[in-house]
């Protein structure tokens, strides 16, 4: 194992520079130039849209405590859709990894199929059977569960802003946390109990720490995009749920336009989710570092 | 048919085991996975302190049994014992056995010590209590100076008694080890399994191991069980199995065996002469099984045939035959000696000093006693 290692370190300490060529390329194209201009704007004026000259003041702006509040808001619809995500994901993916090969790769396949559907459609599949007198609760009153004149209010409210968030992002959470389910031994499960634990307690002191790489990736890769979704909760969260992802996207497309405070927004969230991953990452290594 | 495998009070080997109620009893114990039946109707005792082990080809059960007295499966017919308890549904963290897994199954995110204590602060017990008894069980198996590593950084015979103190530690009834040994080398294999038949004795624990490897088997248990097809043909003294097989099957896995088959012609004093493709073979027949006419099979184990250039006399029996393989084995030779048109013997000789090397093409006589020739009782 050591030895393959560093075998293969050592081939990539020899690969000649300009085999990188396409891909350094690629990047510029597509990663760093959007970004650099989107970095520039927020250091220009507000005008219509911009005004070329340079201020640090569009970051100053973002202390407005409405803003704050928009902020503190996502962060907490963010934190619940990956909550929920979580704990559906995480019996779903066990329930996949086992089954035997050929039925996981058919649940696999399944999983993908919300993806490939429009999400916008999905969302407004969504509202169509959680609006006011919607397919949800014409069902009930014709079970009789509700009155005739009864409004169950569920759209437009943060929950149904949670319900379309982790509808969408599901799918990121069950990849990660299968993949590492996947290769999974279940004998350690079996060797916890054989030494006395409960099931409850082989999952929770082996299975979850050895599938915690899934678990955190699943995490990022639904809270993250989450943060900045301006979908969901333009469309089942109503004008009272309006999250950073809104606010960022009405800067740039509604009167009165304010491109460079859209653009300190978006970078300010940027910032913040790369400090934070890359803290998470620094603190995993050393905590493994120690061992 | 299946056999009852339980033990006599003396071992044969001198070694008195106890006779007190097993620790751990199967009876008519079935298991079928799918469509396939993988145990049949097995029946097995381990008593306290014995040293018992499952031989049989890959594929034959003896995991399967295993898992079963763990409590990972449950048996679709019959009954398991712990300590005169019947046991069938109560899960594994409520049985007091304890198991050493195929390829040892670590905790890879557990230290040497987190893995050994993980039984321990299972069953609760305090701080003080668990670190020593960690420390002894480390010591037993000579991990002292390797606790704080990650089961990664150690060597597969580090590994193997990692796995050992982890599941001595807790002090089981009795230690199920599927084929503990099986990852490692032949030297380890060797050293190990002097190790593990020492810290057996001395903690007078009963072990119920598997393997595949007749010779582990014979060197190191006071009862093999041998298992073919989920079942046991036959469960006995390492001696009892490998003098006395009852099958061709068992004779010919535990250990070098010459089948010769024949039809009964004579009857004589507990012995019988039997019409082999070879010559007329005598063999001796204390149970009296023969009759005249009976078609017959019979054992001869390698080492029991001398082979000799003069037609010496002195022997009960003395084929005559030539020499068509000489393999050296080291510390022996192996002869095949072709003695008819559809028999050849398989004759082993140790190297000793004063012996004259047999040559290949050269005709020799096998010799061999009557009483070393062992009738099969069942096919
Ligand atoms: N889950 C299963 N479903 C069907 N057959 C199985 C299953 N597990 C094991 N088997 C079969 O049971 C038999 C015995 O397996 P096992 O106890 O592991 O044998 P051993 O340990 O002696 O090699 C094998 O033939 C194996 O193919
Ligand atoms: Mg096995």
């Amino acid at each position: 194992m050591n030895g393959t290692q560093e075998e293969l370190t050592g081939a990539s300490r020899f690969r000649p520079g300009w085999l990188l060529l396409p891909a350094s390329v690629w990047w510029m194209v597509f990663f760093v130039m959007p970004l650099g201009i989107l970095a520039a704007i927020s250091f220009l004026r507000p005008g219509s849209p911009v005004e070329w000259s340079l201020t640090a003041g569009n970051y100053g702006r973002l202390l407005d405590p409405l803003l704050l509040k928009v902020f503190l808001r996502s962060l907490v619809m963010a934190a619940a859709a990956t909550a929920v995500c979580l704990a559906i994901g995480y019996p779903m993916a066990y329930f996949m990894a086992r089954q035997p090969p050929r039925l996981q790769k058919l649940l696999y396949f399944l999983t993908l199929i919300p993806l490939w559907a429009n999400s916008l459609a999905l969302t407004y599949a969504w509202m169509v059977l959680l609006r006011s007198d919607g397919v949800l609760e014409r069902g009930l009153r014709w079970a009789g569960a509700i009155g005739p004149a009864d409004d169950l209010r569920l759209l437009y409210t943060p929950a149904s802003v949670v319900l379309g968030l982790v509808y969408w992002y599901l799918p990121f959470m069950v990849y990660p946390l299968y993949a590492s389910l996947e290769k999974f031994d279940w004998r350690l499960l079996d060797a916890a109990m054989d030494l006395g634990a409960t099931r409850w307690t082989a999952l929770h002191r082996v299975m979850l720490p050895l599938t915690m790489p899934g678990i955190i990736g699943g995490c990022l890769l639904v809270f993250i995009p989450a943060l900045g979704n301006f979908v969901v909760p333009q469309l089942m969260g109503g004008a009272k749920q309006a999250l950073i992802g809104n606010v960022i996207q009405e800067r740039f497309l509604s009167q009165p336009q304010d491109w460079p405070l859209g653009s300190a927004l978006a970078m300010t969230m940027m910032v913040l989710v790369t400090a934070a991953v890359w803290a998470y990452f620094r603190y995993a290594r050393e905590e493994h570092a120690l061992g | 048919m299946a056999t009852v495998c339980s033990s006599r009070a003396d071992q044969g080997d001198g070694r008195q085991v106890s006779s007190t109620a097993p620790v751990v009893e199967l009876r008519k114990v079935s298991k079928t996975l799918g469509e396939h039946r993988v145990l049949d109707r097995m029946d097995l005792e381990v008593h306290p302190g014995e040293f018992v082990s499952l031989l049989g080809p890959s594929g034959c059960g003896k995991t399967t049994s295993l898992r079963l007295i763990a409590g990972f499966d449950h048996p679709t017919s019959g009954d398991v014992y712990i300590h005169g308890h019947l046991v069938n549904g109560s899960p594994p963290y409520r049985r007091d056995v304890n198991m050493v897994f195929q390829s040892y199954a670590l905790f890879p995110h557990l230290t040497v010590r987190a893995n050994v204590s993980f039984g321990l602060e299972m069953q609760r017990l305090l701080r003080p209590e668990i670190e020593s008894r960690v420390d002894e069980a480390l010591g037993m198996v000579r991990m002292e100076g390797l606790s704080e590593r990650y089961p990664h950084q150690l060597s597969g015979g580090q590994q193997q008694r990692a796995a050992l103190a982890r599941a001595l530690v807790t002090r089981p009834a009795v230690l199920l080890l599927d084929e503990p040994l099986g990852a490692l080398d032949l030297r380890l294999r060797q050293e190990m399994q002097g190790e593990l038949k020492k810290l057996q004795r001395r903690l007078g624990l009963a072990f119920l191991y598997v393997t595949h490897d007749q010779e582990e088997a014979l060197t190191m248990s006071d009862r093999v069980a041998v298992m073919q097809g989920g079942r046991i043909l036959q469960c006995g003294t390492p001696a009892e199995v490998y003098e006395k097989p009852r099958t061709r099957f068992v004779a010919e896995f535990v250990g070098e065996a010459n089948i010769l088959s024949g039809r009964v012609i004579g009857l004589g004093e507990g012995s019988a002469s039997v019409g082999t493709a070879g010559g007329v073979v005598r063999v001796s027949d204390a149970g009296g099984t023969a009759q005249t006419g009976r078609e017959v099979t019979m054992v001869l184990r390698p080492e029991k045939v001398v082979l000799s250039e003069a037609s010496a006399s002195g022997h009960d029996n003395r084929l005559s035959g030539l020499v068509e393989e000489v393999t050296y084995l080291g510390n022996g030779t192996r002869y095949r000696v072709r003695v008819g048109d559809r028999l050849a013997l398989t004759v082993r000789r140790q190297n000793a000093p004063h012996e004259r090397a047999v040559g290949l093409g050269e005709k020799v006589f096998a010799c061999f006693p009557a009483d070393t020739v062992h009738l099969l009782t069942e096919e």
